[in-house]
């Protein structure tokens, strides 16, 4: 008999092999605090009272169109080899669903190790900024800076940066809800913690640490800046590096002039990301649209049965909200749950929606929808990977 | 002794290959490459010193669709320098003046493929994200297009372009900006589509419903033993045909290792690999070379009027203050203003991210690419919104 419940203090024995298993983690008391820590965000597939597979959902905040919303982090999906292919991921994700359903949390994220695995279940891919490995040279800037070395632990200078920057855009954690370490996992993460030096640099800050395995490289962990002169003080501190490295490892946010020359040239391997509506109302919630709309959305989400309908929206500078409409209300646009995390992030334009048959119906209520968050770009910093 | 500069003619084909076997890479077969230039000769522009050619560029007036509707862009080509001669500022000379001739013949937009973008960029030349050129796969393929092997696709093979073909691909082409019409006689670009002059064997053209794709299989040089299928074109006109391409596609699995193909923004098979399986491929480049043209020539989603301040060094007519009106109706009109107190000011390079979509205004002011009021930009980024900037490698000039 399968049951899906929350792992407690008595599942680690049975969680750490799996997750050892899974992702190479170390059979150590290091990862048994670290499960006792975030028991609360793992719920277990067990299988005749065994634990079969077991999924997190880091309960994040995240800027979204210029609000804070709820993010469940999908993280650290692992299924003991002998359980797999049995369904346990798919009834975990349900439940999760639920719970963030009934906890009001509208989004949910994760990167995946194969993005067509959890598309399954409504998590659409999304572009989210540019890793790009640049000469050093192309950072260089006339600006005076002085940089100035932080305690990693000190957030009170660089947390507002951080803050000012990461709310331009969608899908950027806040990193001030205390999950999962928050900025402490910019600027000290678990096992870099001694190797990152975080520099302020007038209303810009860099974490950064100069890679070895190779040819030495910086590896920018993290950054933000408030200013168009905190941003060339930025750059004038990460060119600083010139001749101890040739090259500069950065995840650059869509727009950045740096994006816009040598996005396509010096682009690397990255992790993607996917996103999934869970529950439309929540998120629409707080958001406001550049102009008035209203429309009928029709969503076909099996997975999620409470969105599983037709809602009339209505968005506007004041607002948006979606209700659900009473059966047999026709739709202007038909879609499911990929479509619509597509039209809402920016992932897909309209007219791309309907001619690749991902949505059906008026290209008008789909332009409204994209046009949502279009002034917040997605972007997940490299430190908000998760 | 100063240059002279003048339109190429058959007498300097001899010269204009000694420059650019040296520019690019020596020409062994110089008849089949003179033939190839013929078409370009009268878009040509050489700098002579001493009667001898120094600089050469090309600007050819292509057909393209720009926000849905059909222009003519300034093709910027072929530009060589011989060693002599380099860094004198001669390329920056003749692509003035065929900006000056670009704004004479009523033409906006200019675009290029540059060898590297920073050098371009110093002439007004803005970077735009072009799609995703990918590698992955067939099974990655046929997994992320959702399709199946089993089932006849309908593939028909074509040695030629048919005029089905022809059709799904102006019903594609319309979706996106900067890609070409091919329809505009100044070169064939189908038949460069299924041969280029220098290739010794033809590419394979199917025809499916509603789709097409133009193929080769190739040995790559580092594993030859892993072949890849390169898709040098496609397009399709509807979720069906989507469908059966990809499904033709993906039925190389067993014959090639690898599919490589280039991919519109917004594509679902690019939105699922384009943080894994990204592989490099040339850049696009564009220039708003007349401000009036180039947003007169698009449809704007709303009424809006605006006052900017635009810094372009080497286009005059574009450097100064404007009041621009933006016709939710289409079109736009920008006359030249007295105001002495814009509400935004930017560069050129700037400009063009923004109407194409490559920036918001948000980023242009945050990042110092631009000042004053990001409710006033707004409207000029909005008319690409519905219609990206893609244009497939195999229009590539």
């Amino acid at each position: 008999m399968r049951e899906v419940r929350f792992l407690t203090g008595d599942d680690i024995d049975a969680a750490m092999p799996i997750r050892s298993f899974a992702f190479g983690h170390p059979m150590s008391q290091d990862h048994r605090e670290f499960l006792e820590r975030i028991l609360a965000y793992v719920l277990g597939s067990f299988e005749g009272g065994r634990l079969a597979s077991l999924a997190t959902m880091w309960p994040f905040t995240a800027y979204v169109g210029g609000t804070r919303q709820g993010l469940g982090g999908l993280a650290a999906v692992a299924t003991a080899p002998t359980e797999r292919r049995r369904g346990h991921v798919a009834a975990l994700l349900r439940r999760w669903f639920e719970v963030l359903h009934e906890r009001g949390v509208g989004l949910s994220a994760d990167s995946p190790f194969d993005p067509r695995f959890y598309a399954r279940y409504g998590y659409q891919s999304v572009s989210h900024g540019h890793l790009v490995k640049l000469p050093v040279s192309v950072l260089a800037t006339a600006e005076p800076y002085e940089a100035v070395e932080v305690d990693p632990d000190d957030h009170s200078q660089v947390g507002p940066i951080h803050a000012q920057f990461a709310s331009r855009y969608s899908l950027a954690l806040t990193r001030d809800d205390g999950t999962r370490g928050g900025m402490n996992y910019a600027t000290q993460p678990p096992g870099l913690d001694e190797r990152i030096v975080t520099a302020l640099v007038g209303d810009a800050y860099a974490s950064a640490w100069v890679d070895r395995s190779s040819e030495p490289y910086l590896f920018v962990r993290d950054y933000a800046y408030t200013s168009p002169a905190g941003r060339r003080r930025l750059l004038a501190y990460l060119a600083s590096f010139a001749g101890q490295v040739d090259h500069v490892l950065i995840m650059l946010p869509p727009g950045d002039p740096l994006t816009a020359m040598y996005g396509d040239r010096y682009l690397q391997r990255m992790h993607g990301l996917q996103v999934r509506v869970v529950d439309l109302p929540a998120t629409l919630a707080g958001l406001s649209a550049p102009a008035e709309a209203e429309f009928t959305l029709s969503l076909t989400d099996p997975d999620c049965p409470w969105q599983d309908g037709v809602f009339r929206l209505r968005l506007g500078p004041d607002g948006c909200e979606a209700t659900l409409a009473p059966a047999g209300t026709t739709a202007d646009v038909s879609l499911g749950p990929l479509g619509l995390a597509a039209a809402l992030f920016g992932a897909q334009d309209p007219r791309s929606l309907l001619a690749t048959g991902v949505a059906e119906g008026d290209v008008a209520a789909l332009d409204a929808l994209a046009g949502l968050l279009s002034r917040h770009p997605v972007y997940m910093p490299r430190a908000d990977h998760f | 002794m100063d240059h002279e500069f003048r339109p190429l003619t058959a007498d300097d084909m001899d010269q204009l290959l000694d420059v650019r076997s040296v520019a690019y890479h020596p020409v062994e077969d110089r008849e089949t490459a003179a033939e190839h230039l013929t078409w370009r000769m009268p878009y040509s522009l050489g700098a002579f010193r001493g009667g001898r050619l120094r600089s050469v560029t090309f600007m050819v007036p292509f057909g393209a669709l720009l926000g849905g509707r059909q222009v003519r862009i300034g093709g910027l080509t072929g530009v060589a320098t011989a060693p002599e001669a380099r860094r004198g500022g001669l390329v920056a000379q003749q692509l003035r003046r065929w900006f000056a001739d670009l704004r004479e013949d009523g033409i906006g937009w200019s675009a290029e493929h540059p060898f590297e973008p920073t050098f371009y960029a110093k002439l007004g030349y803005q970077t735009v994200l072009n799609g995703h050129t990918l590698e992955m796969t067939p099974e990655r393929l046929r997994a992320s297009a959702g399709v199946t092997l089993a089932g006849d696709t309908g593939a028909e093979p074509v040695e030629s372009a048919s005029p089905a073909m022809s059709a799904t691909f102006g019903a594609y082409a319309k979706r996106f900006s900067f890609a070409l019409t091919r329809d505009d006689d100044i070169k064939d670009h189908w038949s460069f589509t299924f041969r280029r002059p220098w290739e010794h064997v033809a590419h394979f053209g199917y025809e499916l419903e509603d789709a097409y794709a133009v193929v080769s299989v190739e040995d790559p040089p580092v594993d030859p033993s892993r072949a890849t299928l390169k898709v040098r074109d496609m397009a399709y006109s509807s979720p069906a045909g989507r469908r059966r391409l990809f499904a033709f596609l993906a039925a190389f699995e067993g014959q090639v290792d690898r599919v490589r193909l280039h991919l519109p923004p917004g594509d679902p098979i690019a939105l699922d690999r384009a943080s894994y399986q990204t592989v490099h491929a040339p850049e696009l480049q564009v220039r708003i070379v007349d401000l009036r043209a180039a947003l007169s020539v698009l449809q704007w989603q709303e009424d809006a009027s605006l006052t900017i301040r635009v810094v372009d060094k080497d286009c005059p007519w574009n450097d100064g203050t404007f009041d621009v009106e933006l016709s939710g109706a289409g079109g736009a009109t920008v006359t030249g203003s007295r105001s002495s107190d814009p509400d935004a000011a930017l560069d050129v390079r700037a400009l063009a991210a923004l109407v194409t979509g490559a920036a918001t205004p948000e980023s242009l002011l945050a990042d110092g690419w631009a000042e004053g009021s990001v409710a006033k930009l707004r409207p000029l980024g909005r008319a690409l919104a519905g219609h990206p900037v893609f244009k497939t490698h195999n229009d590539h000039f």
